[in-house]
């Protein structure tokens, strides 16, 4: 068909394919075609991006969509102007499309190689794929170690920083006695009674800085008890996350293990007459005697059991039978009965085991006591059961008689195992034996742990004895040493101006002869002296005379008169306090140390311008002693001297007369009474002052 | 000081008697000597280092020779024994233990303290004469003294 248009001077494109209808056709065909596929995938592509805001590159791909849409519009206005010549409007949206395909170019392209960046849909797949099954791996690792902390059988808690428990297993619920989610509220001061609130922020710090910390502890359980627990606490950090992780212990029966062991080791090792207290359980280990028990009860077929004295059990019994565990036992009457039999059964019979009817339901009970030394201290019971020939009726009467239900009391005395009375007997014999041993075990025991703390004790005295030899031998090596010089001296001198008198002889010398002469026997006269003190000294305190009742005023008036030539030669004055007490003393002895006190004094008071001025005294110390004393206006000692006067041969003037033993023997005697004495001086020219104590005993 | 002067004696010695016996030894046996008696330790030291009542060098002269008692009061003879010898202006000069002991601690000790000599006063007369003579011999005329 020929559409002819005079509106414009272009010719329709129909015209260039000389409207020949396949040829039209087929271009105007294809044109529409494409212009709709051209539209229905960017409407598809607006859609998608519509639902999909996420999708990579969005500008991108919107433009595209603009791009294909204009693209079909250009199909579009192909076909028209095969009819229509508007070839301006077609060239318009050529031209839309141009800028629209540049655009689209111009930002695609150089984004191409990110785009070739992009994940593949298949890598990441795979990747997912991968990570999913990683996870799977890691949840099983995950529940298999939660499942081990949940059945871990010490409580695991997870404590936050402000001490909140923020987890915990079974373990710790069961322990403490509250629920999961009971405890997931609670913090740790409300269960530990060691932990105040207000410690807490410390022990975070302290345990954050060690990493880990073991303590002892106790944790109270809902119930109020409080149980021995050990501790073993870690800080964790995870990516920033603070934790505590506890693990608890539950250590009472360690502590009562140790405490046992003790008390076994102080009653294994005192004195048997003070054993007190010891206990079977002290004895013997529980564990080991509970197995024996139930070994011989299995063995004989008899019900066994241990009691103390009263009839108290100690042990589990083994091998009960059911009418005695369950229905007589559990009767008031019948118990009272059943305890009642046991005592009685235990009491101690050393030819051999008890045996008789048991008092309370009439089954064979039999029985010996356990004894260390002379001292029982249990009883092994054996027995419930039944000989054919017992009194049946009056055994099913029984269960009246304590108000148990008849019926089930039958049934159960059916189920009583049979014994005669014979073979019972020997069990009871074998019975005997064992416990006879086991006594005699348990003595043996103490003996032996008492042997070796005796031995112990004897050895440690034996080392003081020997360090008190030592010292007592060197004492006596000083002594000695001190005395074969002390004698040596007057030798020499003897020895020295014998020759010289011989020489003074010859010279017909007098003056000189008489000199020496009296040098020697003045020296031989020192000899005589030191040996007599020395003799003196070595007695006091192998013989001592008995104590009597002294006057002390009378006594140091006797001392003065004795000494008397001395005081007079020197113009000494010798006062005596009137308040001097009487005591209980060796009179010779104490009348000799106030001669010698008295004469020192004199002696190193003398040859100064004063005369000698004495006094004897007595008074009172801080702690309300008395202290008697003798005090002189001598030369005085020098303070670091004031405890060398009393050594032996501590001659403070060597010139003085004396041989340096007097006061030590003044010593010796004080010291034998009892008493201490020390000497006080303000030091050279100020006097010196002797103290002493004598035990008091007055009158 | 050339020998033949009288030797400079320091005697320190606690018992009047022994020293007596040195003094009369010493000069029986014509060994001359100027010989100063002192009876503590305290003092012998005060007279060597002519200090305290011995200040006056006149009175109290630097002796050539000291003869020390073990045993002395106030301060032990060892105790001289040894500041003597450990001062420098002092420890020249020659130091005899004359003492009654003969405990081998003694000896060991005053060895270790430096000791010239040690000699134990003789329980005989003869002997001690001996030793008299001796002593005069061998440190007046035979042994050479420091400056």
């Amino acid at each position: 068909m020929a559409h002819q248009h005079v509106t414009s001077s272009y010719m329709e494109h129909g015209l260039c394919l000389n409207w020949e209808p396949p040829l039209v056709f087929l271009h105007v065909g294809s044109d529409i075609v494409t212009a709709i596929s051209y539209y229905s995938i960017p409407i598809a592509m607006f859609y998608f991006a519509y639902r999909r805001r996420d999708l990579p590159f969005f500008k991108i791909f919107i433009m595209f969509a603009v791009f294909i849409l204009s693209c079909g519009t250009t199909h579009l206005f192909a076909a028209y102007t095969i009819y229509r010549p508007e070839y301006w409007i077609e060239g318009y949206v050529k031209a839309f499309t141009a800028i629209v395909s540049t655009i689209t170019a111009v930002i695609f392209i150089p984004r191409l190689p990110e785009a070739l960046a992009y994940p593949s849909i298949n890598n990441s797949l795979t990747e997912i794929k991968r990570l999913n099954t990683e996870l799977l791996e890691k949840n099983v690792e995950l529940q298999m170690a939660n499942h081990s902390i949940e059945k871990l059988l010490d409580p695991v808690y997870w404590i936050s920083i402000e001490g909140k428990i923020l987890r915990v297993n079974e373990a710790a619920c069961a322990t403490l006695g509250y629920s999961r989610e009971e405890l997931q509220g609670m913090s740790v001061p409300d269960f530990d009674p060691h932990f105040a609130v207000d410690r807490w922020p410390e022990h975070w710090e302290n345990l954050k800085a060690i990493g880990s910390m073991r303590y002892e502890t106790q944790h109270k359980s809902k119930d109020g008890t409080l149980q021995d627990v050990e501790v073993v606490a870690s800080y964790i950090n995870y990516e920033g996350r603070e934790f505590n992780c506890a693990t608890v212990r539950n250590v009472s029966e360690r502590k009562q293990l140790e405490r046992i062991k003790e008390h076994r080791l102080a009653s294994l090792t005192s004195p048997l007459e003070d054993i007190g207290d010891v206990q079977f359980t002290d004895l013997f280990d529980m564990e080991d005697i509970q197995l024996i028990q139930d070994a011989f009860a299995r063995a004989t077929g008899v019900a066994s059991i241990i009691t103390d004295t009263e009839g108290r059990p100690i042990t589990k019994p083994s091998n009960f039978c059911d009418l005695c565990m369950n229905i007589i036992r559990k009767t008031e009457k019948g118990f009272e009965n059943c305890c009642r039999s046991d005592a009685i059964l235990g009491k101690l019979n050393p030819d051999g085991p008890r045996m008789q009817p048991c008092m309370s339901g009439g089954l064979w009970d039999g029985g010996t006591g356990i004894n260390v030394g002379n001292r029982h201290i249990a009883n092994w019971l054996i027995g419930q059961v039944l000989d054919e020939s017992s009194d049946m009726e009056s055994m099913k009467a029984y269960a009246r008689e304590i108000g148990a239900d008849e019926e089930a009391y039958h049934q159960a005395l059916q189920k009583v195992k049979r014994m005669s009375v014979e073979h019972f007997k020997d069990v009871c014999d074998a019975l005997f034996l064992i416990a006879g041993q086991l006594s005699h075990m348990a003595l043996q025991n103490i003996q032996q742990a008492r042997h070796i703390s005796e031995r112990q004790k004897a050895s440690q005295e034996r080392e003081q004895l020997i360090n008190q030899l030592q010292d007592k031998t060197s004492e006596l090596e000083r002594f000695i040493y001190t005395v074969s010089h002390d004698l040596k001296s007057p030798l020499i001198t003897i020895s020295g101006f014998l020759g010289f008198l011989k020489e003074d002889f010859k010279n017909h010398d007098e003056a000189e002869f008489n000199s020496t002469v009296s040098r020697i026997s003045l020296a031989s006269e020192r000899m005589k002296q030191l040996l007599d003190e020395l003799l003196e000294l070595s007695r006091i305190g192998r013989k001592m005379n008995p104590a009597e009742k002294v006057n002390l005023n009378e006594l140091v008036h006797e001392a003065i008169e004795v000494i008397s030539g001395r005081i007079q030669e020197f113009g000494a004055v010798v006062e005596v306090h009137p308040d001097l007490p009487e005591l209980m003393v060796d009179r010779h002895r104490i009348l000799q140390v106030y001669e010698n006190l008295i004469d020192n004094a004199v002696k190193f008071a003398s040859g100064q311008e004063v005369p000698p001025h004495i006094m004897v005294g007595v008074r009172r110390n801080e702690e309300g002693e008395q202290v008697l004393f003798v005090t002189d206006n001598g030369i005085g000692i020098e303070p670091h001297y004031t405890g060398k006067v009393f050594e032996l041969f501590e001659k403070l003037d060597p010139r003085s007369s004396g041989t340096g033993v007097g006061l030590a023997i003044v010593k010796r005697v004080i010291e034998v009474h009892g008493g201490k004495i020390w000497a006080e001086s303000d030091g050279v020219g100020h006097g010196t002052t002797i103290n002493f104590t004598l035990p008091l005993v007055n009158s | 000081m050339t020998t033949g002067d009288p030797l400079k004696i320091l005697l320190v010695e606690d018992n009047p008697d022994h020293a007596e016996l040195v003094i009369k030894g010493l000069r029986t046996n014509n060994v001359a000597n100027r010989l100063v008696h002192i009876e503590d330790g305290e003092s012998a030291l005060d007279y060597v280092f002519q200090r305290g009542n011995f200040s006056d060098p006149v009175t109290s002269p630097r002796p050539d020779l000291i003869l020390l008692d073990l045993r002395l009061p106030r301060v032990d003879g060892l105790e001289v024994l040894r500041v003597l010898k450990t001062n420098e202006d002092t420890k020249r000069i020659p130091v005899v233990v004359l003492t009654t002991s003969d405990a081998e601690m003694d000896v060991a000790k005053a060895y270790d303290y430096h000791a010239n000599s040690y000699m134990v006063k003789p329980v005989s007369f003869e002997h001690f004469m001996e030793l008299m003579k001796t002593l005069g011999c061998y440190w007046v005329v035979f042994n050479k003294r420091a400056e």
